[in-house]
């Protein structure tokens, strides 16, 4: 008697703590890890693997080596990322400071300059640019009117071009990375400098510049980053002298013969853009790469990086007093308004190239000339009316936006789920887990597309819709991660223990207490893994078929065989549909910027 | 028995007498007028046509609550922000049109604004560097002030590594390695705790005795610029209310604002009976007759008076001129009893009672009598 | 409105894909279905019409199109797993080798039907592999803005395209090394017969001398045409089938076969093909002299068979086909066997390494 109840008392004791154990948040990670694993960490290492089956172990790397072509256009890449870097700081940094110091209209205006674009895809933007600086465009007929060139001159296809159009692409993200550190910058800093005697550059150069450093170095390792697997606008805007190491991929990838060899420039590719984060991880912390603030569980972390600051700082201030003193004597011969007029000056012209481009392809769509000129001779819907009747064209749109809804569903479902593991569990290495889940942020999109190539290849994926949806997810799920996992961090856990203490159950807590705080951010972070994937094109190109057409894929294939003001249209199009999912989002946005 | 307790003076007037005339000093701090000085953001005025002199040397205090306008004045004599109306003038010349980097003020913030960038002696060497001033110069300088502020073992550290305290007293460092002519302090303890804040208080003057600068001080406590200034300009609503000594402003306080603003009080609304000059016999609303002074002769037949609560002499016998009061609740708190009591007419009074050694503690209900000499009595106008 | 249409829609896509996926299997267990590869776009619509539709009411035998463009890699990771999903794919040339043993299935020429055995019998041999039989020839050749250069003024060689002196203006290649090597090679006066094996470095020298007068070197082959008819270039290499068409159209466009350049895309049935016979059936049906005329009059994509040639109707339009014996005689086979030849580097095929070299030289 005494025994069995006992032994039924043991098996309760076992039942509750299996469900103790199914209750632990960290259970939530599972979807998303598993996910991850297999549509991306899977196809990478497989990447991996292949890239070393060559007749010899380093077969392939050593082709990519040995021959010119691709070590050359490797240190092109990295000449033309660390250009682009450096331009995106230098037209950035005021920018950010603009914002930072305009107010009321001014600022909002400017902000949507920025952030705008920054939503809009790269391929678009890119086009924009193939308008303004098209035989026809804008800019060749200003130049002739006003009679500075004869005849309109070709201005595309430079490493000019290249350089102007990487850079305004990615200028965004570099002015938003460097204006989260200046608006965190406590105002009486200046102020204390200022009074104990320092003119606005000597503040600048001494106080707002090394507090900043950490929103710099953040901008220029994710621009850095984003350039050097940067694929479309060198394609579009370059000369055959502009090549750029992510193109030798996609140019390769179709060639049966080329497997192998193929993985290994992909490889490389990775290896590179890793081996940065991984150096600079050391010195700021890999959070700068989800823009966010140390995870809890990192004391550990935040020993060592404190101890290579101070190191830094050493040097950092030695470099400052060296160079920065005699520079800051000559800098007080300038006139007193110096330092703010080049703020509004470059910040300005930053605003100007962000944004003028869009206008110019906004009001090109209304054009009623059946070839891209500027201005238009004349205004129609013409266009309009010949994209929602070409079939193609509206299938690509409806199979873009089945794609990014089956998308959007996914990521969010993974990464809500993800978010709360994360923020709500107590595990070691979350920091890790954290990292794996937005690490698909920094890898090379034509790397990610190149290994699931093979993956799909063999699962049969290729063209359909759920394999491309789920392709896009891996995208889509870090921006669901960080902005959800910001979002429940600004939820007060004291508040669902209350609601679980006074009877609701785990589910009914999170319908009752997490769902409503979170609602904003998660339909944020839904509009924005739908925007990605809707946007995608590069995975696009390597995993949809002739059947599967998407809006992005349409463009590129039109973009590179005729400028019509079609694309003008679907542009346009996307402008509005950003625009208003920033208008729906922007209570959001408001709110957890308050909240960080 | 039945004798009245007197009451010791406040520690700020004993304080008062103490200081050290501005001339005794080695540097002589700069004289400051403000002239119909006025900033608005929009319709609210946040100083409005505030006019103030201060003496080369002098350590005065801005005291008012927050909204008050004394933040905003202090910001425009540091030029962080521009007058949309008025003067201000340092040593006789107008300084409104002078960038803040060039006004040469040292000025310590709430926040301490220490650089986290830079170490504690680089903080303080900032503002020689940022003049110009030679590398041995400076070395020089810094040590002097650190030793001064007692840091000059914390001279490596990041600020980040250091207590509140210890982080604000770099700060006034910083403020004072100049040697400037104006010190400018935006509620520097407010972020303190009691006693840290009482310990730097205590600095401060000091420090003020020993560089002889120009300090003006914001605050919003009481406390704090009763103890340290030479005098105080209490502010409310963008204007300056009453400017004077502490003990002036205590004792006698222009309007019922500076009266509840400055220490505890009672507030009692009289009839005037009887007018002798400045001396003046009222009587209150149950009827009780006594003496009060004002600053001048008055006009109207109805008063408010303060009478300071520790001022009040409590006595368990009814005595020639003491009034019976009902107790309403009795609170020890340690140097003193806390007596809240109820006359009749329904007028409240707090008293603050020293002698806690030979009174019991009254009880709820118990009858006392309490009475106040004529200068303990100030008529508000 | 707008809802209800867009759930219409995406369910209707939804829909066809998930019949896709089935479409195997159901072909499968029911065989009188054939899975064909299908290119889309206009040339899909012409075989539709002039071939499938036909075919479908003829035979009973349905044809299923899947709309890919490159199949290659397809049929190799569908060979390599074991399951062929397609019965009939189009490939390169050098494919029908270097897949020929892992993923394709040998084609039974017995079993066509007799108008394909005539098309079949005036075909070279090399053209009726094993593993693949050449539905398509393409050519590639020299095309001209004929109001600029008219008369006896026109260019006629890969010389005269190089002669920037006599044919001033613009130009436009292909930025590969297939074609224009040997472009170069025979303006740089190598004989047409003696270019293979192809002297690179002669090859890259005389191209480094046109270059600056390249306008586009383009990368698909919608480029051209839009840069001719845009005037951005005057004179391109470019494939025949489209700018012939164009020309018919009436499009200020001329083009020469001399030196021009023709070769071969291969029909072939994966290993394990689910409707093997059926396969053969349409491989009947599209190797028909008449219906292959028919279909090259549609679309101007021609099956290399001087039958064919012969079966065409209209002979001013197929004077631009690419099978026509004297345009054929006049142009040069591309040997896809050299291009897929390993380089003398070792690790690549030639095709890979003069890709690489041109790129190193257009960069510059």
């Amino acid at each position: 008697m005494s025994a069995v109840s006992l032994d039924a008392g043991a098996k309760r004791s076992v039942r509750r703590m299996a469900t103790e154990r199914l209750k632990n948040p960290a259970l939530l990670l599972i979807p998303a890890v598993a996910f991850l694993s297999f549509i991306y960490l899977l196809p990478l290492i497989d990447l991996i693997r292949i890239s070393f089956s060559g007749p010899t172990w380093l077969g392939y790397f050593q082709r990519v080596f040995a021959v010119p072509l691709y070590w050359e256009s490797l240190v092109r890449t990295m000449q033309i990322s660390v250009t682009v870097s450096f331009l995106c700081l230098l037209f950035g940094y005021p920018t950010a400071l603009l914002i930072h110091r305009s107010r009321g209209i001014v600022r909002i205006l400017v902000t949507t300059a920025i952030v705008l674009p920054y939503f809009i895809a790269i391929l678009i933007r890119t086009y924009a640019w193939m308008v303004l600086l098209g035989r026809n465009g804008p800019l060749n007929k200003m130049l002739v009117s006003l009679g500075i060139l004869s005849e309109p001159a070709q201005l595309l296809f430079n490493r000019g071009t290249v350089l102007l159009g990487m850079t305004a692409v990615l200028l965004p993200l570099m002015v938003l990375s460097i204006y989260s550190s200046v608006a965190r910058l406590d105002q009486g800093l200046t102020r204390a400098a200022l009074a104990s005697g320092a003119g606005p550059i000597a503040v600048f150069w001494r106080v707002v510049l090394p507090l900043t450093l950490p929103g710099i170095g953040a901008g220029v390792l994710l621009v850095f980053v984003a350039a050097i697997g940067f694929f479309i606008t060198p394609t579009l805007l370059g000369g055959p002298g502009d090549q750029m190491f992510a193109m030798h991929i996609t140019q390769q990838a179709d060639s049966v013969t080329s497997e192998g060899f193929l993985q290994a420039l992909g490889v490389v590719l990775l290896v590179i853009t890793l081996a940065v984060v991984a150096v600079a991880g050391r010195f700021m912390g890999l959070e700068f790469i989800w823009g966010g603030r140390k995870l809890d569980d990192t004391p550990k972390m935040a020993g060592p990086a404190t101890s290579v600051g101070r190191s830094r700082r050493g040097i950092g201030s030695i470099v400052a007093d060296l160079i920065g003193w005699p520079l800051l004597r000559l800098s007080g011969h300038l006139p007193a308004g110096f330092g703010k007029w080049t703020v509004r000056l470059m910040g300005g012209a930053v605003v100007a190239v962000l944004i003028l481009p869009i206008i110019v392809v906004m009001i090109i769509s209304f054009s009623s000339a059946s070839y891209l000129t500027f201005p238009p001779p004349g205004f129609s819907l013409r266009w309009y009316e010949q994209f929602f009747s070409d079939s193609n064209w509206m299938r690509a749109f409806w199979t873009s936006l089945m794609v990014a809804t089956v998308s959007a569903c996914l990521a969010v479902a993974l990464g809500t789920s993800a978010a709360l593991g994360v923020v709500r569990s107590n595990i070691r290495g979350k920091s890790a887990i954290m990292l794996l889940l937005v690490s698909p942020i920094i890898v090379p999109p034509v790397v990610l597309g190149l290994s699931l190539y093979s993956l799909f290849l063999r699962l049969d994926l290729v063209g359909s819709v759920f394999g491309l949806a789920a392709a896009h997810a891996i995208g889509g799920l870090p921006i669901v991660v960080v902005i959800l996992s910001a979002a429940l961090q600004g939820v007060d856990p004291k508040l669902e223990q209350a609601a679980s203490v006074h009877g609701a159950s785990s589910l009914t807590v999170f319908r009752l207490v997490t769902l409503p705080a979170i609602a904003p951010g998660l339909a944020a972070a839904t509009f924005f893994a739908f925007l990605h994937s809707f946007d995608e094109l590069v995975l696009t190109l390597f995993l949809s078929s002739a059947e599967l057409k998407t809006l992005p894929l349409m463009l590129w294939g039109d973009i590179n065989y005729r400028l019509n003001p079609v694309l003008a249209v679907v542009s346009t199009l996307e402008v509005l549909l950003v625009v208003g999912g920033l208008i729906l989002a922007r209570p959001v946005l408001a709110t957890s910027k308050k909240t960080a | 028995m039945g004798e009245p307790v007197a009451l010791r003076s406040s520690d700020a007037a004993v304080r008062t007498s103490q200081h050290v005339r501005p001339h005794e000093r080695d540097v002589i701090g700069s004289s400051i007028a403000v002239r119909d000085a006025v900033k608005r953001y929009g319709n609210f005025s946040a100083v409005d046509q505030i006019s103030l002199d201060i003496e080369p040397g002098e350590f005065i205090t801005l005291l008012g609550p927050s909204g008050s306008g004394k933040t905003t004045l202090l910001n425009l004599l540091a030029g962080f922000q521009q007058l949309d109306h008025g003067q201000i003038l340092v040593d006789g010349k107008p300084v409104q049109d002078v960038p803040t980097h060039k006004r040469g003020f040292g000025m310590v913030f709430q926040s301490y604004a220490l650089f986290p960038n830079m170490t504690v002696s680089q903080n303080v060497a900032f503002p020689l560097r940022m003049a110009g001033v030679g590398r041995s110069t400076t070395d020089r300088r810094v040590a002097e002030t650190l030793e001064i502020m007692r840091l000059s073992e914390h001279a490596m550290k990041s600020p980040s590594q250091m207590s509140g305290g210890q982080q604000q007293r770099v700060a006034i460092a910083r403020a004072i390695v100049m040697r400037p002519k104006v010190v400018l302090m935006d509620e520097p303890l407010s972020a303190l705790d009691r006693r840290l804040r009482e310990s730097i208080q205590i600095e401060i003057r000091d420090l003020h005795q020993t560089i002889g600068s120009t300090i003006l001080f914001v605050t919003h406590d009481q406390g704090e610029a009763l103890t340290m200034s030479d005098r105080i300009a209490v502010m409310d609503a963008g204007k300056i209310v009453q400017i004077g000594r502490p003990l002036e402003i205590y004792r006698r306080p222009t309007n019922r604002f500076v009266a509840s603003f400055v220490g505890e009080s009672n507030l009692l609304d009289v009839e005037v009976l009887q007018k002798r000059g400045t001396t003046i016999t009222v009587k209150s609303r149950a009827g009780y007759v006594f003496n009060a002074e004002s600053r001048d002769t008055i006009e109207q037949s109805k008063a408010t008076v303060l009478v300071r609560p520790e001022r009040i002499v409590v006595s368990n016998e009814a005595t020639a001129n003491s009034a019976p009061v009902t107790v309403t609740s009795a609170i020890f708190l340690g140097e003193i009893l806390r007596i809240q009591a109820q006359m009749a007419g329904g007028d409240e009074l707090l008293i603050r009672c020293t002698d806690t050694v030979s009174r019991p503690l009254p009880e709820i209900g118990d009858r006392l009598h309490v009475g106040w000499g004529a200068e303990d009595c100030w008529v508000l106008s | 409105m707008l809802k209800m249409k867009h759930l219409r829609l995406s369910a209707s896509v939804l829909a066809s894909a998930v019949v896709l996926a089935m479409g195997t299997a159901v072909a499968t267990a029911q065989s009188n279905v054939v899975i064909m590869q299908d290119p889309g776009g206009g040339y899909g619509d012409a075989l539709r019409k002039v071939m499938y539709d036909p075919f479908e009411k003829a035979t009973g035998i349905k044809v299923v199109t899947v709309q890919e463009a490159r199949s290659g890699p397809r049929i190799k990771a569908q060979g390599e797993a074991g399951k062929a999903q397609w019965d009939l794919t189009f490939i390169f040339d050098q494919e029908t080798k270097l897949l020929g043993d892992c993923c394709l299935a040998d084609i039974d020429y017995s079993k066509l039907s007799e108008p394909a055995q005539k098309t079949l019998a005036a075909m070279p041999d090399n053209l009726k592999r094993k593993k693949g039989v050449a539905l398509q020839v393409i050519g590639v050749g020299l095309v001209y803005n004929k109001d600029k250069f008219k008369g006896a003024n026109v260019p006629a060689s890969w010389a005269d395209f190089w002669d920037v002196k006599k044919f001033p203006g613009r130009r436009c290649m292909p930025a590969w090394p297939r074609f224009v090597f040997e472009a170069a090679l025979m303006a740089d006066g190598v004989d047409k017969s003696q270019i293979y094996p192809i002297d690179m470095e002669r090859a890259l020298k005389k191209i480094k001398e046109i270059k600056p007068y390249i306008a586009k070197w383009w990368t698909t082959s919608a480029q051209p045409p839009q840069l001719l008819l845009d005037g951005e270039a005057d004179m391109c290499m470019a494939y025949t089938g489209s700018m012939s068409k164009l020309a018919l159209e009436g499009a200020p466009i001329d083009l020469t076969f001399d030196q021009g350049f023709v070769y071969y895309d291969f029909f072939s049935i994966p290993k394990g093909a689910p409707n093997y016979e059926n396969a053969l059936k349409l491989l009947s049906w599209r190797l028909d002299p008449a219906r292959a005329a028919q279909l090259t009059s549609t679309f101007p994509v021609a099956l290399p068979s001087s039958v064919v040639f012969e079966a065409a109707t209209d002979k001013k339009v197929s004077r631009y086909w690419a099978n026509n014996p004297d345009n054929v005689a006049k142009a040069i086979e591309w040997s896809p066997t050299y291009w897929g030849a390993p380089s003398p580097a070792g690790n690549s095929t030639n095709e890979e390494y003069g890709q690489e070299k041109l790129n190193a030289l257009l960069a510059q």
